[in-house]
């Protein structure tokens, strides 16, 4: 066991740090809007091979959440967990750039599902690709572009397919929430160590530092829980685990960093929304924070 | 470029690893292989050798784990498990050859403890021995303290007890007052402690007393290792509602200790006891004991036809999601000491966690089996009331959220 990034492992995170520093962050996520799709910043990941490391040997799945923790925290507009994660783990190199999953079960709206060349989508057991044919997109405040899709069936991926793409799909959001958990709560103490009212920062009133405290662990926790998860090939009881937890993170965090910030939280200029509204998004997902208790139990002891 | 996206000035410790992927900032420290969560060949052995040694000697435990508190008339059942670790090389694996060990990483050291806290600890005392004053004794000791503790701690004989809080020194553990007063080449203590475990057996304590009282308060603080046999102690036990038999109050009068028996020295004595406590946040895994426990819950359920019930599934995996959050965090204060890193502030994250965790796992407990679980023999009964002491033994929730927001999250000091 080790919890240290080697050489290879740490020279990705720079140099995908690197791309979103320049390609990403608020002011870029402010630019292209909520139901916005960042063409170029995905075209660039996707170049420098940066949404297939999860089937390169020296990296793996680990890899990939890594990029997915990265591209949440720098707010990128593109579906970038689910593409690097589930993508190369089901599809392998035919992956598409722009991929969006679904589950046939789930009538909601599709993540990025107007911007897909290609859907998974979820039947049961098995998992098939799809064609989009139409979509329509919703109005959304919470973070990324919905639509509701019309699909044509391309092919099936064979039984037990379906599982796989569970527990992968799992692992995307628990990485993707732990990303936007360590913005949303950095962002939080930064702004509480800065602001002053009764004549000293609210940072330092103890009743506020123990939720900040309390929201660091839940945001630590999702990190290594999705990191285990992927490490471990996304056995159903590992990746249930870690998007149960990180959906209650989103949950807990994606409030209580509002309340802590006040007034101008609420406000688009404040980057506290640029995290909250996609944890909230996400923690609903994929049948949001039961579905993934139950998934956990029900691999955990039958 | 981290720095760019977030101008924050969290300190290095932090995240003491490349792998902090994190819009803090970090220390970068290279790796000597990829990071990864598996368990060596050696590991998977070690641990398979000290399952089966309980299984062996208590083989009804792991299905009803209870906290064991051992009495004073049952030292020889300690010792007989506690030399049968010791014969299969399994009790100080992690420690240098030369202090009774196999210089084995830091993780057989979680592993054994795993293992014997989750079923009940049959190591009864011991546990605290071989978690954190063996290793202040190791790191602070003269020769002869070296020489004769931590032979006897390896050989599975050494039975301590801790004599830190007093009535009015409890999380503000540095306002202690018990006082020792230099007379010639003896220290002469006067004072209480309280909340004092395992006296019935112990027959050392690690004191600690204050030795400069005109000092701020933790710099004038020293430890003394105290043999519980010296005149001048009286141990009186305390009825508590934890199931914790050995709690007690130690009076000292006059008590004589020789200057030799000094820990480090004389006013350097919170140093130690801090770098000792962060040990001993992770020291007792009380996540793998969750994890036993929600095993035996989840038995219990099926046998009682409420496993299928989707509220109940619901809350074991809620609970289980916790656990394992807690024992992520606590491998990564593990791996820090297998890296040999000094004790560093992620063992405070990992406290709060495990706190969490293991109370939600004994309210599971309570509720899962409602009525039944009034009976105090019964696994909620085991479970409920101990748990209580989680988020106070060893500092309780509140000071470690205020070690987290002031080392970690580095808030305004109050």
């Amino acid at each position: 066991m080790d919890f240290t990034l080697d050489h290879d492992q740490q020279a990705i995170v720079d140099a995908v740090t690197t791309i979103l520093a320049k390609q990403a962050g608020p002011e870029r996520a402010r630019a292209l809007g909520t139901s916005g799709h960042d063409d170029a910043l995905l075209d660039a990941l996707a170049q420098a091979g940066f949404l297939d490391l999860a089937n390169e040997p020296s990296v793996g799945p680990l890899g990939a959440v890594l990029v997915a923790e990265l591209a949440s925290l720098h707010h990128a507009r593109a579906n970038i967990a689910l593409r690097a994660i589930v993508g190369p783990m089901l599809l392998g190199a035919s992956a598409p750039t722009r991929l969006a999953v679904a589950d046939a079960a789930r009538p909601g709206p599709v993540r990025f599902g107007q911007y897909a060349d290609a859907v998974l989508i979820l039947d049961g057991d098995e998992a098939h690709v799809a064609t989009v044919t139409a979509a329509t997109p919703i109005d959304s405040p919470y973070g990324y572009p919905f639509a509701h899709l019309d699909t044509t069936p391309m092919r099936s991926l064979g039984p037990g397919s379906g599982a796989t793409l569970t527990n992968w799909w799992r692992v995307a959001l628990a990485a993707e929430i732990a990303g936007a958990l360590d913005g949303a709560v950095a962002h939080t103490v930064q702004y509480l160590r800065e602001r002053h009212q009764f004549k000293k920062p609210l940072g330092s009133l103890q009743a506020l530092q123990h939720r900040l405290a309390e929201a660091f662990v839940w945001a630590e926790g999702a990190r290594w829980l999705a990191r285990r998860a992927a490490f471990e090939g996304a056995t159903a009881a590992a990746a249930a685990a870690a998007a149960a937890y990180a959906a209650q993170a989103a949950q807990l965090v994606g409030t209580d960093m509002h309340q802590l910030s006040g007034a101008i939280g609420f406000t688009t200029e404040f980057d506290l929304q640029l995290w909250t509204s996609r944890l909230h998004a996400l923690r609903v997902e994929f049948g949001g924070v039961t579905a993934h208790q139950l998934a956990t139990t029900r691999a955990q002891w039958g | 470029m981290l720095r760019s996206v977030r101008p924050l000035s969290y300190p290095a410790c932090v995240h003491l690893r490349r792998g902090a992927v994190s819009a803090y900032p970090q220390s970068f420290r290279l790796g000597r292989g990829a990071m990864e969560f598996a368990w060596t060949e050696e590991e998977v052995a070690y641990r398979e050798q000290v399952r089966a040694l309980v299984d062996e000697r208590y083989p009804t435990w792991r299905a009803t784990p209870v906290h064991h508190s051992f009495a004073t008339d049952e030292r020889d059942q300690v010792t007989s498990f506690t030399h049968e670790l010791r014969d299969r090389k399994l009790l100080t694996a992690h420690w240098p050859q030369e202090y009774g060990g196999a210089d084995q990483s830091a993780w057989m050291h979680i592993i054994l403890g795993e293992e014997l806290w989750s079923v009940g600890e049959p190591r009864g005392p011991q546990y605290m021995s071989v978690n954190w004053i063996g290793p202040a004794i190791m790191a602070n000791g003269t020769e002869e303290q070296k020489q004769e503790h931590l032979g006897r701690i390896s050989d599975g004989e050494a039975f301590w007890c801790q004599g830190f809080s007093e009535p009015d020194s409890g999380s503000d553990l540095a306002s202690l007052k018990c006082r020792a007063v230099r007379d010639g080449e003896e220290y002469v203590v006067n004072g209480q402690k309280i909340w004092t475990s395992h006296t019935q057996l112990a027959e050392w304590c690690f004191l600690l007393v204050r030795t400069d009282p005109e000092a701020e308060p933790h710099k004038g603080i020293s430890v003394l290792l105290v043999p519980m046999a010296t005149p001048g102690i009286e141990v009186r036990s305390i009825a508590n509602v934890a199931g914790e038999s050995s709690f007690a109050e130690v009076f000292f009068t006059d008590v004589r200790v020789p200057v030799a028996n000094r820990l480090g020295p004389e006013n350097g004595g919170w140093d130690i006891v801090r770098a000792a406590l962060t040990y001993e946040r992770v020291g007792a895994p009380r996540w793998h004991r969750g994890s036993v426990v929600l095993d035996a819950l989840v038995a219990w359920a099926k046998e009682h036809d409420q496993f299928d019930d989707p509220i109940v599934q619901s809350r074991l995996g809620e609970a289980k999601a916790a656990i394992e959050a807690a024992r992520m965090l606590a491998y990564r204060v593990v791996d820090e000491r297998a890296h040999k890193l000094p004790p560093g502030p992620n063992a405070y994250v990992a406290r709060v966690s495990m706190v969490r965790a293991e109370k939600q796992v004994a309210e599971l407990a309570l509720w899962l089996m409602g009525e039944q679980g009034i009976d105090g023999e019964s696994l909620a009964g085991h479970t409920f009331y101990p748990t209580l002491t989680a988020g106070v033994a060893g500092g309780t929730y509140e000071v470690q959220l205020n070690l987290v927001a002031g080392l970690v999250l580095q808030l305004p000091r109050r």
